[in-house]
């Protein structure tokens, strides 16, 4: 069987490993039970957000923490009106979409070839490109400040898309490295002297294999990219403000706006679970490896 | 003969594939790096005052000798150590043992795979808020539920002994999903082949774990750790939005203190020269830490 | 390239089938809305008859609010301007405006700052100069010079008025620390708001006398505790310096008013409320509108305590003039606050910006609505008719017309900021017992002279 037949039969595998889990049923064993209580418990600050999130103002600013109250849409209403958030999640949302793609498909390139093609200096560049994480953003916001003003990419998409994306290439590299390394050689091997290009090998065979990483690298460099508050306060002002910045300017010297606040925080997560949850599906065990035999 | 004559044809175009395959990764990272490391570092070694650009004058190493005077700076040093080596040894721990416990067929896994990310995806500024709050003294939210069950309770972000445990509870909360999944992902990857072999080799749940799980996922359990290691010590956010250094400065991580330091007192030569020792720092770290484990592979 | 779909593999790089088209077209749209967005703002709308200013302010209650409050008026009065203002959390507009003045941005007609920043950008020649536009308009000067505070007005001028200084900024809004207490609470306890520091320290003393703390104020590592001694220091007849001209600027910190003002604090640490020790603004607040506060002998001015929307206690929060050191220099010297509208000399739409400025100081002479407009919406005025007219509003109005003519600014040079976080950071290690109080005071007193000396004070 050649590497080629192997890969046409992946997707039926797959699909039969997905429809797997659909006949599963949940067993109250200990670690089935023990799974829910531990992600059930972990997740209570969470629901104190939800929770916030619908309670009037006065409420909030008690001396005593309210569980028992009349839940209103209030604070999400004024998030709308008040806060431009539409626009605000737009801007996040376009940002680090466009971001996450172009740091994945540098990432999974340079990767490939660190990991796999004998590069001169693999190793010393390799490490270099990890130090770039080394220094404190802290450190950076004023000259890129200065030459960003000179570009005139303040306050625009380009401008923070251009920051993110080498902010996070090091990371997705280092991870996409990672799991690249636990692909086994054979089925490589086997395509180049099937007589396939690196590129088409890359594309056809070795993606497949380590999606789960790709989804693991992209959610990630996703939720970097999202959060990123530092560069996003320094380098937009209001036409491109992300959802981190303007989640700051909750925190008014008078008082936390703790309902907007929460509101803003329910609204950010949402999409993001979304995603997460389509992406499940490929973080889903034994993909393709069994078709090498 | 040269040596590219002797060279086979196609091991001419492997060397070409791959430069093009990183040369566009390596030449972005290239030129976006080059001008604010060397902008910083030329801060670093003068007089730069954000209030006083008038009196800019080269000040040779003294910014990084007067921070060995500084008992802040020391201060600050030890807390970050403290600070990054518990919370990513935590992580680790945990982030593993909840990966086993998630690496399970049964229905609605993938439901909880979902859901333990959200920590991850809320924005730092937003979660050290909220443990700001459920840490705080007297009308916090753990100190009501503690004094409504009679336990003693403590000061938390206030308070000397606590702010710093507090801190690093809120990044543990905060980041050892990430660890779990990408661990999980890692264990996932794992051929069903190989696990059954060692089931038919008569091998425990726990000894497939140690044995064959372990030193397969060991590439990516050693990037994670890396990553975390590295994040800790820059870590800005969460402090700063959750005590700000305090009290006191007990929680003053270097990145925080760097920030004070340039942008509330204006120097923002020393600023930068804390930022190069934050980067030294990292640099030993990651080489003692990839030097100890080639050692052991 | 085969039939297979889009890059990365069958399935797409994000498990939905990603054809290459849908790929481009995401990032066509990423890049297109990069370059709309850079275009746009790039060149702002410059049409032959309409102006466009941008005005930065603080976000939030004071500043951000008040202005959008009166915006529709502006509006209406100059259809021709168009201004877009942009809000910043405050604990961030230093390091930005710092920044953006650094780089000699133009992107910012106005800036809505605090007037604690405004001796750098002074300095360094960033700041338009408003006298001209002034004399411009000598009835709106006359109105100003008379119902703003000197002192307060000083704050925006490079030396006070009485020294021949230029003003540079104008303040719609003003504050100062105040002495707050809770009316309810001191009835039932038969207390008075304190005339002296001792006074303060045993309404501190009985209001904890139940077990619980009541008592705070901000004592954050930095600004906020370099305020708390600051004012310490001037209430017992002392202050930052033996004389703010050449020949001085010898820091006077480790005397004998310094040692008084160490201990006052001292004594009243015990009793203050675990969070003080760290809080900020927010903090303090917080603590104050939810009841956890309710004596704060020194804090900043705020109408969210008087505003039922924020808190259960609006009608009982009342404010006193700080108290004054139980010595015979004692005297009440309360920090001034309070940020002032500033025009960067890089503005290419100066006079759009200028009347954007007047209109905001507007308050009742021009036109009822405005300073209205201004106090309805979260706003505290600088102007003294302003005060008066809406004490009933704003009941802490009073204590702040009581306040302001004994209040003393931050140091009017460029070294300020630095020169609080150091008393600042000492106060906060002596406040968690780290440093005793007499090192502490040894310890200011040898950086600030470091500090001084660095800066080019001594020299000749």
């Amino acid at each position: 069987m050649t590497a080629q037949q192997a890969i046409s039969s992946a997707p039926a595998h797959d699909r039969a490993a997905a429809q797997a889990t659909k006949g599963l049923s949940f067993r109250p064993t200990l670690g089935n039970i023990g799974a829910v209580f531990v992600v059930g418990l972990w997740l209570f600050p969470v629901y104190w957000i939800a929770l916030t999130s619908l309670k009037p103002i006065v409420e909030i600013n008690n001396a005593v923490p309210i569980f028992i109250f009349t839940p209103t849409l209030e604070n999400y209403r004024e998030l709308f009106t008040k806060f431009d958030f539409a626009r605000v999640l737009m801007n996040s949302l376009v940002i680090a979409f466009v971001s996450c793609f172009v740091v994945i498909v540098l990432a999974v390139l340079a990767a490939y070839a660190l990991a796999r093609m004998k590069v001169p200096g693999e190793k010393h560049i390799a490490l270099w490109i990890l130090s770039l994480r080394f220094l404190p953003p802290i450190a950076v916001a004023i000259p890129f400040y200065i030459q960003w003003q000179d570009l005139n990419l303040l306050d625009t998409y380009a401008g923070l898309i251009i920051i993110y994306v080498a902010f996070n290439l090091p990371f997705a590299i280092w991870m996409m490295r990672g799991f690249l390394a636990d692909v086994p050689v054979a089925l490589e091997e086997a395509a180049l002297l099937d007589g396939l290009t690196r590129l088409q090998i890359i594309r056809r065979i070795v993606v497949p294999v380590v999606m789960p990483g790709i989804a693991s690298t992209a959610i990630f460099t996703f939720v970097f990219t999202w959060n990123e508050y530092l560069m996003a306060l320094m380098l937009t002002a209001f036409k491109s403000v992300t959802v981190p910045v303007t989640i700051a300017k909750f925190v008014q010297p008078y008082t936390i706006l703790w309902g907007q606040l929460s509101a803003a925080v329910v609204i950010q997560v949402v999409p993001m679970l979304i995603v997460v949850f389509l992406l499940q599906r490929h973080i889903v065990r034994g993909m393709t490896l069994g078709a090498v035999k | 003969m040269s040596v590219a004559a002797r060279l086979p044809q196609w091991q001419r175009r492997e060397k070409l594939v791959a430069l093009l395959l990183l040369g566009p990764a390596v030449l972005y990272l290239l030129a976006l790096s080059i001008y604010p490391t060397i902008y910083s570092l030329w801060i670093a070694f003068h007089n730069y005052s954000l209030y006083r650009r008038d009196l800019v004058s080269f000040a040779g190493f003294d910014n990084f000798t007067d921070l060995l005077d500084s008992d802040i700076f020391k201060q600050s040093f030890v807390v970050t150590l403290v600070f990054a080596f518990s919370a990513v040894a935590v992580e680790l721990a945990l982030g593993f043992a909840i990966a086993v416990l998630l690496d399970r067929k049964m229905r609605g896994a993938n439901v909880l795979r979902t859901l333990l990310i959200i920590p991850v995806l809320i924005s730092p500024v937003a979660m050290g808020l909220t443990f700001r709050y459920i840490f705080a003294p007297t009308y916090g939210l753990l100190t009501y539920l503690m004094k409504s069950a009679h336990l003693p309770t403590a000061d938390w972000t206030v308070s000397v002994t606590w702010a710093l445990p507090v801190v690093i509870f809120a990044d543990v909360w905060q980041w050892t999903p990430f660890v779990a999944l990408i661990l999980l992902s890692g264990m996932q990857s794992v051929s069903t082949e190989v696990t059954e072999a060692a089931e038919l080799d008569g091998l425990t749940e726990w000894q497939k774990l140690w044995r064959i799980v372990l030193p397969l996922i060991r590439p990516v359990l050693l990037v994670v750790v890396l990553i975390r290691l590295i994040d800790s010590i820059r870590m800005f956010d969460l402090v700063f939005v959750m005590t700000r250094g305090g009290p006191g400065s007990t929680t003053e991580v270097l990145s925080l203190f760097s920030y004070v330091t340039g942008f509330a007192s204006g120097d923002m030569g020393s600023a930068s020269a804390i930022a190069w020792v934050t980067v030294v720092l990292v640099n030993i770290l990651v080489a003692v830490f990839l030097r100890f484990l080639s050692k052991t592979a | 390239m085969d039939g297979r779909k889009g890059f990365g593999g069958q399935q797409g790089l994000f498990g939905r089938p990603l054809s290459r088209r849908s790929a481009l077209k995401r990032l066509g749209a990423g890049g297109a809305g990069a370059l709309a967005a850079s275009a746009g703002f790039a060149g702002a709308a410059r049409a032959a008859d309409s102006t466009s200013i941008v005005n930065w302010a603080c976000a939030g209650q004071r500043w951000e609010f008040p202005q959008k409050g009166v915006l529709p008026l502006f509006k209406a009065k100059f259809p021709n301007i168009d201004v877009q203002i942009f809000a910043e959390p405050i604990g961030d507009m230093l390091a930005k405006t710092a920044v953006a003045m650094a780089s000699k941005s133009d992107r910012y007609d106005v800036i809505f700052d605090d007037y604690n920043y405004s001796p750098q950008f002074i300095a360094e020649g960033a700041l338009e100069n408003l006298d001209p536009y002034l004399d411009k308009d000598p009835e709106f000067k006359k109105d100003i010079l008379a119902d703003i505070p000197e002192n307060v007005l000083d704050l925006y001028r490079d030396k006070p008025i009485a020294q021949g200084g230029k003003l540079y900024g104008l303040p719609p809004d003003s504050n100062c620390q105040m002495q707050y207490y809770r009316a309810d609470i001191f009835e039932k306890a038969g207390l008075k708001p304190a005339q002296t520091w001792e006074d303060v320290i045993e309404n501190a003393k009985e209001l904890s006398k139940g077990g619980v703390k009541v008592t705070g104020t901000t004592m954050r590592r930095g600004f906020w505790a370099g305020c708390a001694f600051i004012t310490l220091l001037r209430s017992h007849g002392g202050d930052w310096f033996d004389k703010m001209e050449a020949g001085g600027w010898k820091p006077q910190l480790d005397t004998d008013e310094g040692h008084k003002a160490m201990d006052v604090l001292v004594r009243l640490i015990p009793y203050m409320e675990p969070t003080a020790l760290n809080a900020s603004d927010d903090e303090a607040n917080t603590a104050m509108l939810n009841g956890t506060w309710t004596y704060a002998p020194f804090e900043w001015g705020g109408s969210s305590m008087n505003d039922p929307k924020y808190t259960k206690f609006a009608d009982v929060w009342k404010v006193a003039v700080t108290a004054k050191g139980a010595n015979d220099k004692g005297r009440h010297a309360p920090h001034m606050g309070g940020l002032g509208l500033i025009m960067p000399v890089y503005s290419h739409n100066k006079d759009a910006a200028w009347e954007w400025i007047k209109f905001c100081n507007s308050g009742d002479k021009q036109d009822p609505a405005i300073g209205k407009a201004w106090v309805e919406n979260a706003g505290q005025p600088a102007r003294i008719s302003l005060l008066k007219k809406y004490t009933s509003v704003r009941p802490y109005y009073a204590g702040m017309m009581e306040s302001l003519p004994v209040a003393m600014r931050f140091l009017p040079i460029p070294e300020s900021n630095a020169l609080y976080e150091i008393v600042g950071t000492e106060i906060a290690a002596v406040a968690i017992g780290q440093t005793p109080p007499d090192q502490a005071l040894k310890n200011m007193q040898k950086q600030a002279t470091r500090l001084m000396t660095k800066a080019g004070y001594y020299k000749g």
